[in-house]
């Protein structure tokens, strides 16, 4: 989910954000979080935002910092340079895919910003993707599991009841693997499964695609059944009646 | 403090044993005490190239199992005096040298040295891994060719699981990659893959490009590390690449063949 920096400046900014979310406790364990850096980017003069820090707060309250998105080369340095993941610049769905796709939601929606807040924090409701299937009573929330270092040949990594996000890469020989939705930031080479346990909603996203296989609930495509205009392609890959579909994202 | 790197690549015959020469040379060239040890056991080449075939007494292995002390198996370089080999053995095994005993060396060898660079044998065994188990940094020394882009990845994984850094949750191993014999002319007509691919692919920094040069075999055959050839454009390769090792900025020097833009991109991706 996305936190919208207003004014990293406030000394008590840190505070704040354990304040918000110290309101819906549990609610957030665990969640990957964007910086939005689009307000500030606005700003006559840039300020220098103390990233390490509001990653430690985060961490304070259980939510795993990420990445940044929508700053200027300026702002986004100082992210980089802590190791936090800078994410092209993401627009609201457009309405096209929108239609095409009227329930996905692979980009997390952002809260409006609230200009009396120092930072805002996310509302339920946004964090919140509504999902195809109605939960189970009383489930305990998704884990989401989020690797920052690329997944190499021979290395597996498993998000066990839940989702994964992959920040980098996916080398050839490589395999990863998700009971829910597989988002990758980087280039598939490897392996992608989602749906490890069965769920045929569950879905594959990722920035560049060039697989040596891809699965959903046990339906599976190798390399040599995928057409080659998907390759190097932003895909998402569902099921549509018993089939694997692929779409290109714009 | 002493640094232990590995010079590893998973693939064999592209160029571990050459680096290891030239780096260490070139590390003792700039005043660092420095020792290359040869993890290949039963093939031990590393003396060769560095032209103390003719004084290996005792080895590493007779070190390791308590044989022989350090200090008679340590051959001092004749050209510098702050370079010294520990040569492998030829007539055990593979199996011949056991982790505990490794370590052991290594550690000693950190108290005497500034720096220990050690000779991985290829693959992706017992014997790459006791190679990298000590390793502070790691140079993975690759050629511009799938298969071996390939299995840098795989040794890159190791890396972070199979490593004494991994196990005791340290910092983790430090990752160098270096390109060598790489052919120019072949990457310009497309036969193998270009500076930008591979980087794409492994995501680490550089820390040198080593031309294909005749002058490699010739300075193997006759015990002379490459580095010692400044005019060579080999030798100079390895001259920056140490430089970088050692924490100087150095740009990287490269045939005109490159579209323009290509050193601002290597930078840009040597976070
Ligand atoms: N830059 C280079 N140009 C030409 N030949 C090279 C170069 N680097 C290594 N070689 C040659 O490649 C072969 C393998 O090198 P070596 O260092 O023994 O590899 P490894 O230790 O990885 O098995 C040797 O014959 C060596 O002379
Ligand atoms: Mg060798």
């Amino acid at each position: 989910m996305v936190l919208r920096l207003v004014d990293p400046s406030r000394p008590d900014f840190a505070q704040q954000i354990v304040e918000k979310v110290g309101q819906a406790p549990g609610f957030y364990r665990d969640a990957p979080i964007v910086l939005d850096l689009e307000t500030l980017a606005r700003w006559p003069a840039p300020p220098t935002v103390d990233f390490a820090g509001i990653r430690a707060a985060l961490a304070s309250v259980g939510l795993v910092c990420v990445g940044v998105q929508n700053g200027t080369p300026q702002l986004t340095e100082g992210a980089r340079r802590i190791g936090l993941a800078v994410f092209p610049t993401i627009r609201p769905a457009g309405r096209a895919n929108a239609a095409r796709e009227p329930d996905a939601e692979p980009e997390p929606e952002r809260p409006a910003a609230r200009p009396s807040a120092a930072a805002s924090a996310p509302s339920p409701q946004a964090a919140a993707p509504s999902p195809p299937v109605a939960p189970v009573k009383a489930a305990p929330p998704p884990r989401t599991r989020v690797v920052s270092e690329p997944v190499r040949s021979g290395q597996q990594v498993y998000a066990k009841g839940g989702d994964l996000i992959v920040l980098g890469t996916v080398n050839a020989g490589g395999e990863v693997l998700a009971d829910g939705n597989v988002h990758i930031y980087g280039t598939l080479r490897g392996k992608a499964i989602a749906g490890a346990a069965g769920d045929r909603e569950a879905r594959l996203f990722c920035q560049r695609f060039d697989p040596e296989l891809v699965s959903i609930a046990g339906l599976f495509r190798v390399a040599d059944q995928i057409g080659p205009e998907l390759v190097g392609q932003r895909v998402g890959v569902r099921i549509v009646d018993d089939a694997l579909a692929f779409d290109r994202l714009s | 403090m002493a640094k232990v790197i590995v010079m590893t690549s998973g693939k064999g015959g592209v160029g571990k044993t050459t680096s290891t020469a030239a780096i260490g040379t070139g590390l003792a060239m700039r005043g660092e005490k420095t020792v290359v040890v040869d993890f290949d056991v039963g093939l031990r080449n590393l003396d060769l190239i560095m032209g103390c075939e003719r004084r290996v007494v005792y080895d590493f292995v007779n070190v390791v199992n308590g044989e022989a002390k350090l200090g008679q198996a340590l051959i001092k370089d004749k050209r510098f005096d702050n370079l010294y080999v520990l040569a492998a053995s030829q007539t055990r095994d593979k199996d011949a040298l056991s982790k505990e005993g490794v370590v052991k060396v290594i550690d000693q060898l950190r108290e005497q040295f500034d720096y220990v660079i050690c000779d991985s044998p290829a693959g992706i065994e017992k014997g790459a891994q006791l190679a990298m188990y000590c390793a502070d940094e790691a140079i993975i020394v690759t050629n511009p060719e799938v298969s071996s882009v390939r299995d840098s990845d795989r040794i890159l994984g190791l890396l972070a699981s199979k490593t004494l850094r991994s196990e005791k949750d340290l910092e983790p191993v430090k990752q160098h990659l270096l390109l060598t014999r790489y052919d120019v002319g072949r990457v310009a007509r497309g036969e193998m893959l270009k500076v930008d691919d591979i980087l794409e692919i492994l995501s680490i920094p550089l820390v040198g490009v080593i031309p294909e040069s005749e002058a490699v075999l010739r300075a193997s055959n006759t015990g002379n590390p490459v580095i010692l050839d400044s005019e060579n454009p080999a030798g100079k390769a390895y001259a920056d690449a140490v430089s970088r090792l050692l924490g100087h900025q150095v740009e990287h020097r490269f045939p005109s063949e490159q579209p323009r833009g290509f050193f601002a991109r290597l930078f840009g991706r040597a976070a």
